[in-house]
């Protein structure tokens, strides 16, 4: 009540009492320019003047005024962004045919000129009538050609969008040994595409909408209908729906807006380059947002195991798919717990210890003039230090200057004296571990649990780390990703959901989909059939 | 009663919670405390009588509740004894279940004074589980029923890393004679031990969250049998490793963990032990804690449970340290003075309650609605 009538206070009599309150400017919508909704006239000299004030300043629109090659000639005017814009159909789908007017001299439609262009002369897929200078504006920005008629009240909107874009290549960030090495790129309908080669189904849905005032980024919802939750797909629409802001520059940014928790280390929308894999995801009922310009895709909802699958789990035979990700699950606890404990134990529980290694261990940190602890935190501080200056590196430098860094630091720290070589063990067991971690978001979440962890370890030992543990446990089971608890299928216990948790069930194992998410339509396959050579072939 | 929680828990989950309710701390002490009173005969009162005990207290209560068609107690204590003395059991409740919460962190953090750290302040202990388990009383019994789901495999992993590896060591000829002394040793020796068992008493105010409040007293049975099963195999053991000496040991379990030795490798492994304890602990604290809030959130009609959480855990904090002196204090409770305390609270009591309630009428047959 109060803050309400301060604010009135400060729109009334406030210094920047002249801005407009943020909501409505939002509120206005499509434009960012403040024009008024123009109707474009039949004048063609009137509409092109209106053009070029929009576009005052605009180094790289290109007016090209030309006629129709009947008799008599039809001024016609296009408007284009050079960079966006296919330039050879330009030059051949519209211009020389509209020009030149091969064989068609003698026609001259009685319902005017747009009709004879629109249906006639222009063989291009994608033509549009439009009449108000906002959407012409809005769709010129996004690379059509917009071709002004003299004396038609409409202008057409022609599609020839091109420029230059990355190839599509392996997804740098998610590689593997066995599967498909497409990745998404930057361009939405390209990423679209591959998923619809995936996916051939009619019962996969597509939304589009605009998110960023200024940007006014392509964004788009996926799903297969009659499999996917309805409920996380209204959520999820109407999230998208509330953000109000400049700009979407990234999939993090609509990450951002539609989480359920800000305030923890742990990512609660799963986001990938990889296609496969969200086809995967789609046709076990979760929800895809696909954002322009960034070739990371979100997927909703996920739970805290999503983080810890790689996709090639499941292009691998079942029984090595399991070691592997037994093998992840260790080193997970590595990565997260491998300095506390080393640390509680030389610092509180020596007794674990058995006697050799406990006394290499102690002859090891003789001469160090640290206790445990701060050894630890010097050594992990510099690692992270050594990994995080390793990606900003030129690619060619990045992987020898932190390989020969970390080892020369390592060397030189052990034999200056002031770490123990147990300690770079520990460090480095710890650093590869957290690389096995697929996930980027995954492992770095667990990255930085592992320096509260090792606090508590120093004053409280093992009680210490297992009170952290507790109290992350506590953190993750209050935690929801769009109505799904985030360590299912732990808790709540789904057993029907472990034969995809650390055991990986072969293929034909696998006749449900995942309980919580998948629920609407639970089978997706006959049960049981285990692959077996036809008798008597033996 | 809506109001304050939401949160639906099913009838496995009530179960395990039933489990965490009692054991954790009940491990640690009960053999030492029957050893003394029982002698050789321990083993058979843990397994036979303060289950059967056990059973007495979960059938008055699951009666009580299901007359009630699994409402909660403060609830319908209004009907059966009149507006202001269900309050007064409600504030009566309030007391004691802090009180005892008060009195199971002070058990936990004596353990890790003793046992680990005997230069650290006891108040840190307390402190950071009461800290632990008042987050998880804030987000409610969902989470704590699903938090406990996980720990209470880990607990069990405890147990049975520890009885599997010091079974060598076991001789069984410890355990004889047997009913040397008659049945007395085993009645006195069943007197403290059964102030724990009835501890299941709490089911009285989680009966609302059950999905079916029918499944309670199947799961409340099957809770008690497999404390039963538990407890009875650590008293066993701690007899069959110590013999009758172990009386004079406070927390016999945590030497049988340290006598542990496989291959000359893994040995002095009682700090691993600890640490699974650390989690079944914060559990049972917090379920304790929870029941605290809930009814003194329902005594005083709050709208909701949340501010009551952290006051709570100050009174139980300062409580924890002032309650005794020292261990020898505490364990002095127990074999004397907690046995009228508890026997009043979670049989005289709901006994009462139900006896009113048979008395005047009140409540359904529990097959109505």
């Amino acid at each position: 009540m109060f803050n309400v009538l301060r604010r009135k206070l400060k729109t009334t009599f406030g210094k920047n009492k002249d801005m407009k309150v943020s909501h409505e400017r939002f509120d206005e919508g499509e434009s960012d320019h403040a024009t008024e909704r123009h109707l474009i006239t039949r004048s063609l000299a009137k509409n092109k003047k209106t053009m070029q004030e929009i576009f005052s300043n605009w180094g790289d629109i290109e007016f090209r005024e030309f006629e129709l090659g009947t008799a008599p000639p039809v001024k016609l005017m296009i408007i284009y962004i050079k960079g966006l814009t296919s330039m050879p159909d330009v030059h051949v789908s519209i211009l020389e045919k509209l020009m030149l007017l091969e064989g068609l001299m003698e026609e001259v439609a009685s319902n005017g000129n747009l009709h004879l262009i629109k249906n006639k002369l222009l063989p291009i897929a994608e033509v549009i009538e439009q009449n108000d200078f906002i959407t012409i504006t809005n769709q010129v920005l996004t690379g059509d050609v917009v071709l002004f008629i003299d004396g038609e009240a409409s202008a057409l909107m022609i599609g020839v969008k091109g420029w230059s874009d990355r190839a599509v290549g392996e997804p740098p960030s998610e590689p593997t040994v066995r599967g498909p090495r497409d990745g998404f790129t930057e361009n939405i309908l390209v990423n679209v595409a591959h998923i619809r080669r995936r996916v051939r189904s009619s019962r996969l849905k597509l939304e589009k909408m605009n998110i960023g005032l200024l940007t006014k980024t392509d964004v788009v919802i996926m799903y297969l209908d009659g499999i996917v939750n309805d409920s996380v797909v209204v959520e999820v629409r109407a999230r998208l729906n509330k953000i109000k802001t400049d700009a979407i520059l990234e999939s993090g940014y609509i990450e951002e807006f539609i989480q359920d928790e800000w305030l923890t280390p742990f990512p609660l929308i799963l986001s990938t380059e990889r296609p496969d894999r969200v086809a995967a995801h789609l046709l076990e009922g979760h929800v895809a947002v696909l954002v322009d310009t960034t070739p990371f895709a979100l997927i909703m909802p996920t739970t805290f195991f999503h983080f810890l699958t790689a996709a090639e789990d499941y292009y691998t035979r079942a029984p090595i798919a399991t070691a592997i990700r037994l093998l992840r699950l260790v080193a997970i606890n590595i990565a997260l717990l491998l300095p506390s404990v080393y640390i509680a134990i030389a610092t509180f529980h020596q007794e674990m210890l058995p006697t050799q290694l406990l006394i290499s261990i102690a002859q090891a940190r003789e001469g160090v003039p640290f206790p445990a602890f701060v050894e630890a935190f010097i050594m992990e501080s510099t690692f992270e230090l050594l990994r995080e200056a390793g990606v900003r590196l030129p690619r060619p430098v990045g992987q020898a200057v932190s390989i020969v860094g970390a080892l020369v630091i390592g060397q030189a720290a052990v034999s200056a004296g002031l770490v123990s070589p147990a300690m770079v063990i520990v460090v480095a067991l710890t650093a590869i571990s957290s690389f096995a971690i697929p996930n980027y978001s995954g492992a770095i979440a667990l990255r930085l649990m592992r320096f509260p962890l090792m606090v508590l370890a120093a004053t409280l030992g093992l009680f210490g780390i297992m009170s952290g543990l507790m109290a992350m446990l506590i953190h993750l089971s209050s935690l929801r990703s769009f109505g799904v608890p985030y360590i299912a299928p732990i808790s709540p216990l789904v057993i029907s959901d472990w034969k995809d948790f650390i055991l990986r069930a072969p293929h034909w194992a696998m006749f449900t989909r995942p309980r919580l998410v998948g629920f609407k339509e639970p089978q997706r396959q006959e049960k049981g059939r285990v692959p077996k050579p036809p008798k008597g072939s033996q | 009663m809506n109001m304050l929680e939401k949160g639906k828990i099913s009838g496995s989950q009530f179960m395990w919670m039933m489990v965490t309710t009692v054991l954790p701390t009940a491990v640690l002490f009960i053999p030492a405390i029957t050893i003394k009173n029982a002698g050789t005969s321990a083993w058979i009162e843990s397994l036979i009588v303060s289950t059967g005990w056990g059973l007495v207290v979960v059938t008055i209560c699951c009666t009580l509740g299901e007359r009630f068609q699994g409402r909660s107690l403060l609830n319908y204590s209004g009907e059966i004894l009149g507006k202001p003395l269900g309050k007064l059991l409600g504030l009566f409740y309030i007391f004691i279940i802090t009180y005892t919460n008060a009195i199971i962190v002070r058990e936990f953090g004596e353990f890790l004074l003793s046992a680990f750290m005997p230069e650290t302040p006891i108040l840190v202990f307390n402190v950071i589980l009461l800290l632990l388990a008042a987050t998880s009383v804030r987000n409610g019994i969902e989470v704590i029923a699903r938090m406990n789901q996980f720990v209470v495999s880990l607990m069990f992993f405890a147990l049975i890393f520890i009885f599997s590896l010091i079974f060598g060591e076991a001789n069984f000829h410890h355990l004889l004679p047997l009913f040397e002394g008659g049945i007395k040793p085993i009645i006195h020796g069943a007197l403290t031990p059964m102030g724990w068992r009835g501890e299941v008493f709490l089911l009285l105010f989680m009966l609302p969250f059950l999905s079916n409040h029918r499944e309670a007293r199947p799961a409340a049975y099957k809770a008690v049998l497999l404390l039963g099963l538990v407890l009875g195999t650590d008293v066993l053991m701690v007899l069959a490793v110590f013999g009758k000496e172990a009386a004079n040991f406070v927390f016999p379990v945590h030497s049988l963990a340290t006598y542990i030795s496989v291959a000359g490798f893994l040995e002095r492994v009682e700090a691993f032990i600890l640490a699974l304890w650390v989690a079944g602990v914060t559990i049972k604290v917090a379920v304790w804690y929870y029941c605290a809030t809930l009814v003194t959130a329902q005594t005083f009609n709050l709208k909701d449970y949340k501010p009551v959480v952290l006051p709570l855990g100050i009174i139980q904090a300062v409580w924890s340290i002032t309650i005794y002196d020292n261990i020898r204090e505490m364990v002095d409770f127990f074999e004397k003075p907690w046995i009228t305390f508890s026997l009043f609270f979670e049989f005289v009591v709901p006994t009462t309650l139900l006896l009113i309630a048979v008395i005047r009428k009140k409540g359904g047959r529990g097959s109505e609605k």
